[in-house]
């Protein structure tokens, strides 16, 4: 093992650990090292004992914690904070139902279409939020009734359905909530988010991790493992 | 097959998806009754909004909502006549854009049949994209014509791509041979805008392969690779032979300008002739970037295919079944989502206080702010839209610029050595201080530019004004800079080269208002203005500078060279 691709191993793996993804354009120097394959075989190591992958799509670098990896990944924390500071628990419900349900709208294509449609309206989203939590609701009536105690998509809808859909200045209406999740998911690079338009649409990011890892079905194990352990 | 002339049906169809397109898009919503359109109307408008994206994307320029907001208002006012009130010209802009042209954002398509290969076949009808571009304050939409659209546009009023290059070429030669110069110059403007749509074409490919390979086809690779490249080669050919041509017609146009046809008849054929050449110019220059982008091109489709050879599409999950659908039975569940999530988020670290930090310089942060400048821009902004307030602002920073570099040539031209260093400017500018420094951001910006050009050749800008037309940009641009200062005054025309020299060893503080400095020396004690600026930057009393803003950099020469006449 050469020293000098030790170091430059390191440096990417720092380098994408402030920022997330490097290219040809947020470090030319970095971006070339990368294609020496000794400076990425030590890079897979350093990605394996850290638990994140470190993976190239579409002329991008990025690096992308594992799903248990709270250190190096997002906390809990600041999923539950989306909303507000002093966020309760149907904030944070509603707020994660939304990212869900941006996922949805964007990347629900069939055949080798990922993306299945360019940007959409704030209001637009919000038609569809509460479409979709209304049928969920009424679906969910005809079935038998649920343990009391438990929370459930009723809670949610009566939440949502009783909030007002704007007022200036206020975060808790059902644009408020869309607002903040948008806010929160253009601040990690997955969206633009236009305040003037108010619209939102995904960003290369996005669409790069949901098509090459994201929605890969190698995860559908690991992804019903997780939705399994409640 | 049973009938053969229906092997390329499909093909015919995808005009006919098009026009299906626009016309439900249109007509169908009740948008533009509210303004009295009827629904032909409606569709008229419709395909002007097109044409005028579709001008705008062959010369390159941006075009943002607004943009067409003010078309549709001078449309308005001079012919259509509905005397819409002001402020519905963004609604029926965003409308006309967003909602139909973009149909919400949802891909629209058409479906037909193959019956070649007996199959259904999908098109896909996106007339036209947007990219996000920065217009000066703030980051907008601009809009452009995709391939699809251009052919759709083309298709209108003129015929397919390929006949049409050597069509057009055989047009415009013809129209030379017999001196019709005024129908040539209009063949060398649709060449001009072919040539245009073809690198553009590339372009366009190139990002969606870069955004999402799905969306991108090893067929339409073949299709745009061929239809593109293939009769490069002959139409190059062409191009040079009808350049050839002209220049020979120039010629004996010249020789025989003494055998005294009507002067103003000459004059007018010279200009077209002139005309003509420099879009033959231009367009065999594009044609060399065509060849370049072949490579970019054939390498950055190999690289995303070789990526998708090992994900597989049919393998992917249905995120509305496994997460979406579980999500909306149990919202408990959203505890472990943040599993399934995290992936996609960015790396965060728990943060540890660095002690240091705290001993660093503070700053304040708001200044950037409070900035009078944004002030302005945004009031201009939402009170004048329909004056394009990019250029407004374009304008006003290249005049920035244009004084700075001024500055500079003025002084090194004045100086008996013909150079003159960066700490020397700061004290001598006095009164053109303000010109000099009109923003401690815009003297970085184009400090730091040229310092990164070491050189630059005044004559060899001067000798590119004749083919390239340079538009000011939002960004220091040394040419069109030189060439303004060159219209400015005659007298720079002497210059020919500047040479930037840094100097490695000896710093200097520029501080952004000369004024509070000497307010300050007059309190303070001595010359604090001198001896702080042509020391080094160690040895500023800090206190005294403590509330001036300012550039700290290394000295910088400029040398220029001038002719002597």
């Amino acid at each position: 093992m050469n020293e000098l691709n030790l170091e430059k191993a390191m440096r990417i793996y720092y380098f994408l650990l402030k920022e997330g993804e490097l290219t040809f354009d947020n470090n030319k120097e970095l971006y070339l090292d990368y294609s020496d394959s000794e400076v990425r075989n030590l890079l897979e190591i350093l990605a394996r004992e850290s638990d994140v992958l470190i993976e190239k799509f579409s002329q991008v670098v990025y690096l992308i914690p594992k799903e248990d990896n709270d250190v190096l990944g997002i906390k809990d924390m600041d999923l539950q904070k989306i909303i507000s500071y002093d966020a309760r628990k149907i904030d944070f419900y509603l707020s994660q139902y939304i990212i869900v349900i941006i996922i949805t709208v964007f990347f629900s294509g069939k055949g080798s279409f990922v993306k299945s449609r360019d940007f959409i309206r704030i209001t637009e989203l919000e038609e569809v939020i509460t479409s979709r939590i209304s049928f969920a609701k009424s679906k969910k009536n005809i079935e038998i009734e649920q343990e009391a105690a438990m929370f459930n998509i009723t809670e949610m809808f009566e939440h949502w359905n009783a909030l007002q859909i704007d007022e200036a200045g206020r975060r808790k209406t059902k644009y408020g909530y869309i607002r903040s999740v948008c806010g929160f998911l253009t601040k990690h690079d997955l969206l633009i988010y236009d305040m003037i338009e108010e619209d939102i649409r995904p960003t290369n990011k996005f669409t790069h991790l949901m098509t090459y890892n994201f929605l890969d079905s190698e995860r559908l194990e690991v992804i019903e493992n997780i939705l399994r352990r409640v | 097959m049973t009938y053969d002339f229906l092997k390329d049906f499909h093909r015919r169809t995808e005009i006919v998806a098009i026009v299906d397109f626009i016309t439900t898009r249109v007509s169908r919503k009740t948008t533009l009754r509210e303004y009295e359109f009827s629904s032909t109307e409606a569709i008229n408008l419709a395909m002007l909004v097109l044409c005028f994206i579709m001008e705008k994307s062959l010369v390159e320029e941006i075009c943002t909502k607004n943009d067409v907001a003010g078309f549709i208002r001078r449309l308005d006012v001079d012919y259509i006549k509905k005397n819409i009130p002001d402020e519905e010209y963004v609604h029926i802009s965003d409308f006309l854009i967003k909602d139909c042209l973009q149909n919400g954002g949802v891909p629209y398509y058409f479906s037909t049949y193959n019956f070649e290969t007996n199959k259904e076949e999908k098109i896909n009808v996106k007339l036209i994209d947007d990219k996000r571009v920065y217009n000066g304050s703030e980051n907008v939409y601009s809009y452009y014509m995709t391939p699809q659209g251009y052919k759709f546009l083309f298709n209108t009023l003129e015929i397919e791509d390929a006949m049409k290059v050597s069509i057009e070429q055989f047009k415009l030669s013809l129209s030379i041979k017999k001196r019709n110069f005024n129908a040539a110059r209009n063949n060398a403007d649709s060449l001009f805008n072919i040539s245009k749509t073809q690198i553009q074409r590339i372009n366009y490919f190139i990002k969606r392969v870069k955004e999402d390979i799905g969306s991108a086809g090893i067929e339409e690779y073949e299709k745009i690779y061929n239809s593109t490249f293939s009769s490069i080669d002959e139409q190059k050919e062409g191009y040079d032979n009808l350049y050839e041509l002209i220049r020979k017609v120039e010629n004996s146009i010249r020789e025989s300008s003494d055998i005294s046809l009507n002067k103003v008849v000459l004059n007018k054929e010279v200009e077209d002739i002139s005309y003509i050449k420099n879009k033959l110019k231009f367009i065999i220059n594009e044609q060399s970037n065509l060849l370049l982008k072949q490579q970019e091109l054939q390498k950055i489709y190999n690289e995303a295919v070789d990526n998708i050879l090992y994900i597989g599409f049919e393998n992917r999950i249905n995120f509305e079944d496994i997460v979406t659908k579980k999500l909306e039975e149990n919202p408990a569940l959203a505890f472990s989502l943040i599993k399934v999530l995290r992936p996609l988020f960015k790396p965060q670290m728990n943060k540890i206080f660095n002690i240091n930090k705290a001993l660093k310089e503070q700053r304040m942060t708001i200044t950037e702010n409070l900035n009078e400048n944004n002030n302005i821009l945004m009031s201009e902004k939402y009170f004048n839209k329909y004056e394009s307030e990019n250029e407004i602002k374009i304008r006003a920073t290249n005049e920035k610029y244009l004084n700075i570099l001024e500055v500079i040539c003025k002084s090194a031209m004045e100086s008996p050595e013909k150079e003159i260093s960066l700490s020397q400017l700061v004290l001598e500018a006095k009164d053109v201080y303000h010109k000099f420094v009109p923003d401690i951001k815009v003297l970085t910006n184009v400090l730091l530019q040229l310092s990164s050009l070491k050189e630059v050749d005044f004559s060899t800008i001067k000798a590119q004004k004749k083919k390239i037309v340079f538009n000011p940009s939002e960004s220091f641009d040394i040419k069109y800079c030189v060439l303004e200062l060159l219209t400015r005054d005659k007298k720079y025309n002497s210059i020919s080269n500047l040479k930037i020299l840094i100097s490695r060893k000896k710093s200097i503080f520029i501080p952004e208002k000369l004024l509070e400095i000497r307010t300050l020396n007059v309190n303070g004690n001595s010359s604090l203005l001198e001896s702080s600026i042509t020391e080094c930057s160690g040895e500023v009393d800090p206190s005294a500078f403590e509330k001036v803003m300012g550039l700290n950099c290394p000295d910088i020469l400029f040398k220029v060279e001038v002719n002597i006449v």
